[in-house]
């Protein structure tokens, strides 16, 4: 909502300045955007009249004009105007006029002496007027400093206004918030219903009363020649309102002045009687944009005898539209309750400021008000007027509340006293009447959003002011916060610690991509995306982090770690119907497999580089002995390098090598590492450690080596070595790997330490060398294993 | 060879030995088997009862005075040749060190660990809720009916089936309290996301929403609240925090918290908004609004993460630029 400051003022006469005027509309919570001066720095212009016009003796564009500024002598002005004119009332710079970009001095254009300029309006720093010289009303005095003439010493507001504050889109809303909070008294415009001229009456017929309780109508007519008075303009400018003709303009005019949508239709194009009623199936409307609209059944019409004509409390049709020769209108002033007109118009994507309005509700005793002012405007520009035929109309039930002072003190943690409470409440329009815990109030008919209790617990807080209320501290709590959110960051710092850095994708991607990526799984598409390559929801964190590692590798980055936690999402649902939505810690490590270190040979990542990390993330958190990698799939991910890694059996996660080809599709040329886990099992309470004893006694140590065929995996080597029954037997570490010279094709050794240590005892060689062989026996007979010589 | 003059040879050999061999042959020389020592301990068989307790002092005497000026000796020699290795095996020890390889966290996670660290002190829980969201815990049930014009700011992503993706995290709130019974004390950052796209708006971002919800539960508290904890996010003690009154369907009386500070020219920057719970989020979620009061409040990270680290665009923080995310080390 833009208006100007010397409108308001107009209105009610707080003694606050502009920029008091904004302070205290944002402590009333009507949110000052922007202020603007209305037009631009200059001085030294004044009202003109242009005497004589003569051609120029050496220039076919340019005329040699005297003007009248109000001086004992006309001066002579060259002007390159097309339509300067005898008699026309002009902004004149005088010699020595400040203009924004120019000072103006004697000049002599192509020969003849020039004193001053004529202006345009935007020469001015005026925006929204008609090219060429700027055409004054003729009733200005010449001489006159424009700036004081046209009260261009004035400013701009633009307040932003949320949707409970309908009542303030207009500069009487804005009065009476300010009245309230100033104590001044809040000055209607002058009104009055002229007397009736035309025996012309709209016929007009309600069919839905709930929907529009009030539709007041009134002919008028006037010379399709008169224009809009240069002081509405200037009014609708100042409000960012541009000027479409006397017809449209008054309706905005009102609309901005006292908050009421009307709309004029050229009564000459109306055919038969005006009908209020909800479309019908398959009937069409042509609005005023020139955009024909379907119409369904919820949509409220004003319609006559060849169907809609206008869609209620949005927008007028262009068949019925008023134009520069209309000279009758049937101006409509109605009441749309907002639930007939809400989501209608952005259903049809339109959003105007009628519908702007009745969405969030105006004020239902307004017609009346409205329709006198807009037709005492008109009357007053010479216009004959018709009655006023008023359908419906009836006093609105008014709304009253209860305010129990306890309510105060609770929700805002002091007391107001009662005389404050009834002085802050009367000051805005509601009716205060003390009962036995508070008091009984009925609020004005123009501040419909007050339905309940605390509604009247804001209005008093915003009238004291909230920077002026109380603080009080939290009291002590014995609520305990839950830590899963640390064990999440500590997950993340560990990743940090070795490297990673943290990615933030977008929730959705491209679902072209992701079916690269993820062939396997559906999903799920947003019915309205921003962009097709952000059109699908993730199934699983790779898409982003690929594309991510992209971006970089295309600006020169060598090396990309990243992690992202998040969820992915699938297309099954769970239990309450929602989409199955899944925690989820996911990285991607490519390039080489460290930083470039002048001590250590580059080589690339690898799958066991990114397995490390993923074990030592799996043990930050306690899981160690519960984890298994076993040889998985992905269509991702190479064949022959990835790993599924399941919890005590069930798969929480994958780890891989990019595939080769999928890599060359996605145009990552260096070698790429991913990998993910359910983040849920990562970050649930870690088991309490429970202390185990130190040994005094010897730790033993034996060696051996075996030689299994290729297809025997390490796991299965650990395990049977794991199967020993003996609680000496501490561990088994595997320290080399040997395939190659000395093997047969298809075979490798792997050497493997064996640690041995009791707690109550030493250990003698005959135990330790009874449980190697015992050891060495069972990887025979279970995997066939050999022992290496 | 009297006493005196074998420890004056013995002193000057051991002085003149250049290297660890050399004074081992000088030791040798005088205790080995047959060393200049050895033998004079001999000779003392033969001396007299009454002079064998005084020569044999003298011989002990001179056998440790040489034995001491030899192991000095060599003490000073392997010191010398350690020495000697070890200024052999001095390296450079500017140059870079093996495996320094720190990422980051990103700036996002920064300032809502920075928050959540804070809230936690209070005694608020973390929460989280699905990001899928149905209609009624996204809007209904935080007093946004179908016809609201609240809807229309709100700017939804929905998909075919109805669902929509969770325009703030205030269905956290409700989940909530559908689940615990009062008094609350939670936080709920996440990410959320609005069909919106520009230099000043992401289609995803990220929220925390605070709710409190007890018996005594007022205005004046958030307001105490949320200023103590501006003042502790920006470090500045000089913050300045304004409340004006403003809107949301969910809370009554609301407010928006705007703050200025020398950080960013004294001009006003809005932060975020907060209110009390409406009553009919309380009764929707079953809990008696006579009985209970709340507040809540939502700030947006991105708007905190931008002011504290001074980035200048938003969309920056979500292009995953390996230069931009190094940046931020805390």
């Amino acid at each position: 909502m833009k208006f100007s400051y010397d409108w308001l003022t107009n209105m009610i006469n707080t003694g606050w300045d502009v920029e008091q005027t904004c302070v205290r509309l944002n402590d009333l919570g009507l949110e000052v955007e922007e202020t603007t001066a209305v037009a631009g720095l200059f001085s030294g212009v004044v009202v003109g009249k242009v005497l004589t016009v003569e051609p120029h003796p050496d220039a076919d564009k340019l005329r040699v004009t005297t003007v009248d500024v109000g001086r004992d002598a006309p001066v002579q002005i060259v002007c390159g105007a097309p339509n300067v004119c005898v008699g026309m009332l002009a902004p004149t710079a005088l010699v020595g006029a400040v203009l924004p970009g120019i000072t103006i001095k004697d000049a002599k254009l192509r020969g003849v002496a020039s004193s001053g300029m004529l202006c345009s309006a935007g020469e001015l720093g005026i925006d929204g007027q008609e090219s060429g010289l700027w055409r004054l009303p003729n009733d200005l005095t010449v001489g006159t400093d424009l700036r004081v003439a046209l009260g261009l010493d004035d400013t701009s507001i633009e307040v932003s206004l949320t949707p409970n504050r309908a009542d303030a889109l207009s500069v009487l809303g804005i009065a009476r918030d300010l009245a309230a909070l100033s104590g001044a008294k809040v000055k209607l415009p002058e009104m009055q219903l002229p007397t009736v001229a035309l025996k012309d009456i709209a016929s007009v017929d309600v069919q839905d009363k709930t929907a529009c309780p009030t539709y007041l109508a009134a002919m008028v007519t006037m010379p399709a020649s008169v224009e809009t008075p240069l002081w509405m303009k200037e009014r609708l400018r100042r409000s960012g309102v541009r000027s479409l003709g006397l017809w449209v303009d008054i309706t905005n005019y009102v609309m901005l002045e006292l908050g009421q949508p009307m709309h004029a239709f050229d009564a000459h194009k109306l055919q038969g009687s005006v009908v209020v009623r909800f479309a019908r199936e398959g009937e069409s409307c042509t609005l005023l944009d020139g955009k024909q609209v379907k119409l369904s059944t919820d949509m409220l019409v004003i319609a006559d005898d060849r169907g809609p004509i206008a869609l209620a409390g949005v927008m007028g049709g262009q068949d019925t539209a008023v134009d520069e020769s209309t000279t009758t209108i049937m101006l409509e002033c109605a009441h749309f309750t907002p639930a007939a007109v809400v989501g209608r118009a952005r259903r049809l994507g339109l959003h105007t400021d009628a519908s702007h309005r009745f969405e969030r509700g105006v004020d239902p005793q307004l017609p009346m008000m409205a329709m006198t002012r807009a037709l005492s405007v008109l009357a007053s520009l010479g216009a004959q007027v018709g009655a006023v035929v008023s359908v419906g109309g009836e006093a609105v039930n008014a709304t009253c509340l209860t305010l129990r002072r306890d309510r105060i003190q609770r929700l805002l943690g002091m007391t107001v006293a009662d005389e404050q409470v009834v002085h802050l409440l009367s000051g805005l329009g509601m009716q205060v009447t003390a009962n036995a815990n508070g008091w009984d109030v009925i609020t004005p008919s123009w501040r419909f959003d007050m339905a309940i209790e605390a509604d009247l617990v804001e209005e008093l807080a915003r009238m004291i002011g909230l920077d002026n209320l109380p603080k009080l501290p939290l009291p002590a709590t014995s609520v305990l916060p839950s830590g899963r959110n640390q064990q999440e960051m500590r997950l993340k710092q560990l990743l940090v610690g070795r490297g990673y850095q943290e990615a933030i994708t977008y929730s959705f991607v491209d679902g072209k991509e992701q079916a690269i990526v993820e062939p396997n799984q559906v999903g799920i598409n947003l019915a309205n995306p921003i962009a097709e390559t952000l059109g699908q929801m993730r199934v699983s964190l790779w898409t982003g982090l690929l594309s991510a590692a992209r971006y970089n590798l295309n600006r020169q980055a060598r090396r990309v770690r990243f992690f992202e936690t998040g969820l992915r999402f699938l297309s099954q649902l769970d239990a309450q119907g929602l989409p199955v939505q899944i925690p989820t810690l996911a990285g991607l490590a490519c390039g080489s497999a460290a930083a470039m270190q002048w001590g250590q040979a580059a080589r690339p990542v690898d799958f066991y580089d990114v397995k490390g990390d993923v074990e030592a993330l799996l043990a930050s958190v306690g899981l160690t002995a519960q984890i298994t990698f076993s040889a998985g799939q992905h269509p991702a991910l190479h064949p022959g390098q990835t790993a599924d890694i399941l919890l005590s059996g069930k798969v929480i996660g994958q780890i891989g090598v990019l595939h080769p080809s999928l890599a060359k599709q996605m145009d990552i040329d260096v070698p790429t590492v991913l990998f993910t886990l359910d983040l849920a099992y990562l970050t649930a309470t870690p088991v309490k450690a429970t202390f185990q004893g130190l040994s005094k006694f010897p730790l033993v140590r034996r060696d051996i080596a075996v030689v299994v065929d290729a297809s025997v995996s390490y796991a299965q080597v650990a395990a049977c070595v794991g199967q020993v029954n003996r609680d000496w037997f501490q561990s088994a570490e595997l320290f080399d790997v040997y395939a190659g010279k000395g093997l047969q094709e298809g075979q490798r050794s792997l050497a493997i330490a064996l640690w041995f240590q009791a707690l109550e005892r030493t250990l003698t060689d005959a135990e330790i060398e009874a449980c190697v062989n015992e050891i060495i026996d069972q990887l025979s007979t279970q995997l066939n294993a050999k022992l290496r010589t | 060879m009297d006493m005196d003059t074998l420890l004056q040879a013995a002193l000057r050999e051991i002085a003149q030995a250049d290297g660890l061999e050399a004074l081992e042959n000088v030791r040798v020389n005088y205790f080995g088997k047959k060393g200049l020592l050895t033998e004079l301990s001999k000779q003392l068989g033969q001396a007299s009862p009454e002079e064998k307790p005084i020569l044999g002092a003298k011989v002990s005497a001179l056998r440790t005075a040489i034995n001491e000026a030899f192991e000095s000796k060599k003490n000073a020699m392997s010191a010398a040749l350690l020495e000697a290795k070890l200024a052999r095996e001095s390296i450079d020890v500017t140059l870079p060190g093996r495996g320094v390889d720190v990422g980051s966290l990103h700036p996002v996670t920064l300032t809502i660990a920075r928050i959540n660290d804070w809230f936690a002190q209070l005694g608020f829980s973390v929460e989280q809720g699905p990001e899928i969201e149905d209609d009624v815990h996204n809007f209904e049930a935080l007093n946004i009916p179908e016809t609201h014009p609240a809807r229309a700011m709100h700017d939804t992503f929905y998909f075919d089936s109805g669902l929509l993706l969770r325009t703030h995290t205030s269905p956290v709130q409700v989940r909530t309290m559908a689940r615990q019974a009062p008094p609350l004390r939670i936080i709920a950052p996440g990410r959320v996301y609005r069909c919106d796209s520009d230099q000043t708006h992401t289609p995803m971002f990220h929220q925390i929403e605070g709710l409190v919800v007890d018996k005594t539960a007022n205005f004046a508290q958030l307001k105490a609240l949320l200023e103590s904890f501006l003042v502790y996010f920006f470090d500045d003690p000089e913050l300045k925090v304004r409340f004006r009154p403003s809107y949301f369907p969910f809370t009554e009386p609301s407010a928006e918290v705007d703050i200025a500070t020398n950080l960013l020219g004294g001009r006003w920057v809005e932060v975020l908004g907060c209110g009390v719970v409406h009553p009919n989020v309380l009764s929707h979620a079953g809990i008696d609004p006579e009985e209970y009061t709340g507040f809540a409040f939502g700030l947006g990270v991105e708007r905190l993460a931008m002011l504290r680290f001074g980035v200048p665009d938003l969309r920056m923080l979500f292009d995953n630029d390996v230069r931009f995310l190094r940046q931020f080390q805390a």
